[in-house]
């Protein structure tokens, strides 16, 4: 009799849905003590979504995509317009709004990016990203150029936040993002322990093996690539309501970076991975940032990581809190 | 009834014809062990028969079914399947996932989403079954890297049969398996044919093995049959024991 | 409709930004056939020699020698290629590490270089625009009937396919070129023969760093060096490689043609979808000649 499958600690359900929820129970307190932290775990929070979508090509699919601001843009000016153009703040709305959006771009451009592996592809996405950006940019009578588009704040299912105090209406949107990042979050780890994650993983290690097991390659990889926008698009949806201005930075290369450079700081080689690297990411961040130079530390990181700790913080955690137990279950 | 039948398949790499006009027909459940020199064609052979290169000309019947012109999934799910050279597995799974991903291929769950892989409980009693026939079971959770080479050509096998082929390509099963092990990999593998009735077509190097289990051999020379026959045909015939016997197998 | 003059003005125009994403992609492919590297801080290196010329050289080369045009033509571009020959020889450590390695590797390895050469310009040299525009202006102009054109433009393209000829003889007429072609198909082999692999390396990184510096050294009197255009340059440096096919010496120049042709043509009629557009068009070429125009040959 075999075993069944086991899951490291990091990878299972459980520990993802504590970890979230206990982030949730120290927000209050993190707020009281500073504002300026809790807007950060906000922000942590916010990215969850996109870092999860970007490591399932990433960490399961073997892609790894340098355009996944191409996503959150779409997200982020999905809200935009929906506010410019129809007057519409209600935060559903935006949130279904770049879901339609980026899964009907992901669904036109994945037919063609997806048939390419590798460098072709993260180049391919980094460019496409810049495309896009150069429109959002140039496209100003439109778009508002870099003034961009401010929005007031957001309603839930229509009920209007404005009379609120600014410390009531973040906590709001903390909550409101937290329980749509644990049903993200349980959908993507339904997901990747699949049949289709399994194959997908598949897929990732050995392409040729793959088909000649009756895997289509192609297919798998597109299905990946345009949930993985989905969940991008939601985090542009979203980070837009928390900063309340769409700019087009938003779609610059640089934040294709910052989502690259978060998931692997996490470590893209547990479904835990991405999460905790969202929260790490924009801690670091928000001191880097004091600092004007702060892509030459971002820069610097990448390559210690890559080079020395290529499985990120869960990678360095390992002993002291996962055990002997974990191990490369999504990565290597 | 007839599984396989090749019409004369042609397959040119430059000047070099890898396969100049092979014709073979397969019965049900027949195995046929191909051998020949290095650069006769076999793992060419294999490949055209797979799907892994287009031919240059001829026919690959299967079934009764022309599928010259599939892609190698296609003719993956109407029943041919192969193993590589050199193992050929998912480096980044466990052996038991290796299996079940194949088994999830095989019934055409690979694109599901709806539930979790642990639900499954029949494909993983498929699994099971697989793993322990080709005595795996131990190893079931261990990452490929940490498993000896011939279990690994093992595993290429056993995700081969775990398709359920009705044909089945087995590109040297024992190459690079240390001499110790290789009885024991292709007594599995024969077992398994065995007990599947599966046709099959396995692709060997070593002249022993071949006289210990082959029952009908075809002899592959520059990409034309040169023999054909059982064992005992083959070990007397005076062209091949030149080509093989007296030359390189000496 | 295009008068004689102004089509003149434009095809003038199509070369000289051919010559400039010639001197960018050329390096990115020479690394790559080598060492199957794409080296995403390619771009960079060339920004490095533009700004070492506008925050350094140019200035010295203007105290030591006047405004006499010679030297303010020759030697940036020379000096800056040196400097960026060391750099990048500096940074083989980092190409050794990422070779052979999976392809995640060398591209977050080369992207993180990136994004500190991002930082350095902004460290060494500031935000703002940084111009070395003195031989531009020495340079002077001429008028093709209503129209003013730069003569700097005019060097820059000669001096472009002067390297052109050059390298093109160094890699197909010299031993030394032969034997980085020959590695590029296979290392291991032309080990064998006696090469030494290592230099061979560090020769092709030397010789990318040296053809970086020297474009980027070249082509900063006509413009400002500016924080991001190592981007902009790979994004366009890409689109060059896809259509001219990678790793191919041929690629490089006619890819660089057919970009520098269709962003002009965009630029006149709708300039705000010139990404769009070339984009469309790569796309196009990877579908229907994968290994790209330059015929799918290795160099």
């Amino acid at each position: 009799m075999v075993e069944r499958i086991s899951r490291p600690l990091g990878d299972d359900l459980r520990s993802n849905i504590v970890l979230t929820l206990a982030l949730a129970l120290a927000y209050p307190l993190v707020y009281y003590l500073s504002p300026g932290l809790g807007l950060v775990m906000g922000y942590g929070m916010t990215w969850v979504s996109a870092l999860l979508g970007f490591n399932l090509l990433f960490g399961y699919g073997g892609l790894l995509s340098f355009g996944h601001a191409l996503f959150l843009g779409l997200g982020a000016y999905t809200a935009g317009f929906l506010y410019k153009y129809l007057g519409i703040n209600n935060i559903e709305l935006h949130i279904l709004g770049s879901v339609l959006s980026s899964l009907g771009i992901a669904a036109l451009i994945g037919p063609l990016v997806v048939r390419y592996t590798k460098i072709f592809f993260a180049i391919l996405m980094l460019a496409i990203a810049q495309v896009f950006w150069s429109l959002y940019y140039k496209f100003f009578w439109i778009t508002g150029g870099t003034d961009g588009i401010k929005l007031p704040r957001f309603t839930i299912m229509g009920i209007p936040l404005e009379g609120l105090d600014f410390a009531t209406y973040h906590h709001i949107y903390f909550y409101y993002v937290t329980a749509l990042t644990l049903l993200l979050t349980y959908f993507m780890w339904r997901l990747v322990n699949s049949p289709f994650g399994l194959a997908l993983r598949a897929t990732r290690d050995n392409e040729v093996r793959s088909r000649f097991i009756g895997i289509d390659v192609y297919k798998m990889r597109l299905y990946a690539f345009v949930i993985s926008a989905v969940y991008a698009g939601i985090t542009g949806a979203l980070a837009v309501n928390h900063q309340r201005l769409v700019t087009p930075d938003i779609a610059y290369w640089t934040t294709s970076g910052k989502v690259v450079f978060a998931t692997l700081i996490g470590g893209s080689k547990l479904f835990i991975g991405p999460v905790i690297g969202s929260f790490v990411f924009h801690l670091v961040e928000s001191f880097a940032m004091r600092f004007i130079y702060w892509q030459l530390i971002m820069g610097a990181l990448v390559i210690i990581i890559i080079m020395f700790v290529p499985g990120g913080i869960t990678q360095i955690l390992k002993t002291p809190f996962f055990g002997a137990r974990l191990t490369r279950r999504a990565g290597g | 009834m007839e599984v396989l039948k090749l019409v004369e398949l042609k397959k040119y790499f430059g000047g070099v014809r890898a396969l100049d006009g092979v014709s073979l027909t397969l019965e049900e459940g027949e195995s046929v062990m191909l051998i020949g020199p290095n650069g006769a064609g076999k793992t060419t052979l294999v490949n055209a028969v797979s799907g892994y290169l287009r031919v240059d000309g001829g026919k690959i019947i299967f079934m009764n079914q022309d599928l010259t012109d599939t892609k190698p999934t296609e003719r993956v799910r109407k029943g041919i399947v192969r193993s590589f050279q050199l193992a050929n597995n998912f480096d980044k799974l466990t052996v038991y996932e290796n299996i079940l991903v194949a088994v999830m291929a095989k019934k055409q769950q690979h694109l599901k989403f709806t539930k979790v892989v642990d639900n499954y409980k029949e494909e993983f009693e498929e699994a099971e079954q697989v793993l322990n026939l080709f005595d795996l079971g131990d190893k079931a959770h261990e990452y490929i890297t940490n498993i000896s080479y011939g279990d690994r050509k093992l595993l290429d096998a056993a995700i081969a049969f775990t398709l359920g082929p009705k044909l089945i390509m087995l590109d040297e099963p024992t190459s690079g398996v240390a001499t110790s092990e290789k009885d024991a990999v292709m007594k599995k593998i024969t077992d398994a044919i065995q007990r599947t009735k599966v046709a099959s077509i396995i692709i060997e190097h070593d002249m022993d093995i071949v006289f210990r289990y082959g029952k009908r051999v075809v002899v592959l020379h520059q990409g034309k049959i040169i023999a054909d026959g059982t064992v005992e045909q083959i070990r007397r015939d005076e062209e091949v024991r030149r080509l093989l016997l007296g030359g390189i197998y000496a | 409709m295009i008068g004689l003059e102004e089509l003149v003005v434009r095809t003038y125009n199509v070369f000289f930004g051919a010559s400039v994403l010639f001197l960018v992609a050329v390096g990115l492919n020479i690394i790559y056939g080598v060492m199957k590297i794409v080296n995403l801080a390619h771009p960079s290196l060339f920004m490095f020699g533009s700004y070492t010329v506008a925050g350094l050289i140019m200035s010295a080369v203007v105290n030591v020698f006047g405004s006499s045009i010679a030297p303010l033509l020759l030697l940036p571009p020379i000096f800056a290629a040196i400097v960026v020959v060391i750099v990048s020889l500096a940074l083989y450590p980092f190409f050794q590490f990422s070779s052979g390695k999976g392809d995640e590797v060398q591209l977050l390895i080369t992207y993180g270089l990136l994004l500190i050469f991002e930082d350095i310009f902004r460290l060494v040299w500031g935000s703002a625009p940084l111009r070395a525009s003195q031989p531009f202006e020495l340079a002077g102009i001429f008028r093709i009937g209503q129209y003013i054109v730069p003569l700097y433009n005019a060097y820059v393209i000669a001096f472009a396919f002067g390297v052109a000829v050059l390298l093109w003889y160094f890699l197909f007429k010299t031993k030394l070129g032969m034997v980085i072609r020959a590695s590029s198909m296979d290392l291991e082999m032309a080990s064998a023969l006696g090469t030494d692999a290592k230099m061979v390396l560090l020769l092709t990184v030397a010789l990318a760093g040296f053809l970086a510096g020297l474009g980027g050294g070249l082509f900063i009197p006509s413009t400002s060096a500016m924080l991001g255009m190592s981007v902009e340059l790979l994004v366009l440096a890409f689109v060059v490689v896809v259509i001219g096919g990678l790793g191919s010496f041929f690629g490089s120049l006619i890819g660089a043609l057919i970009v520098s042709f269709l962003r002009t043509i965009t630029l006149i009629f709708i300039p705000e979808l010139e990404l769009a557009l070339l984009y469309i068009v790569a796309f196009a070429v990877l579908l229907l000649k994968p290994e790209g125009l330059g015929g799918g040959r290795k160099w």
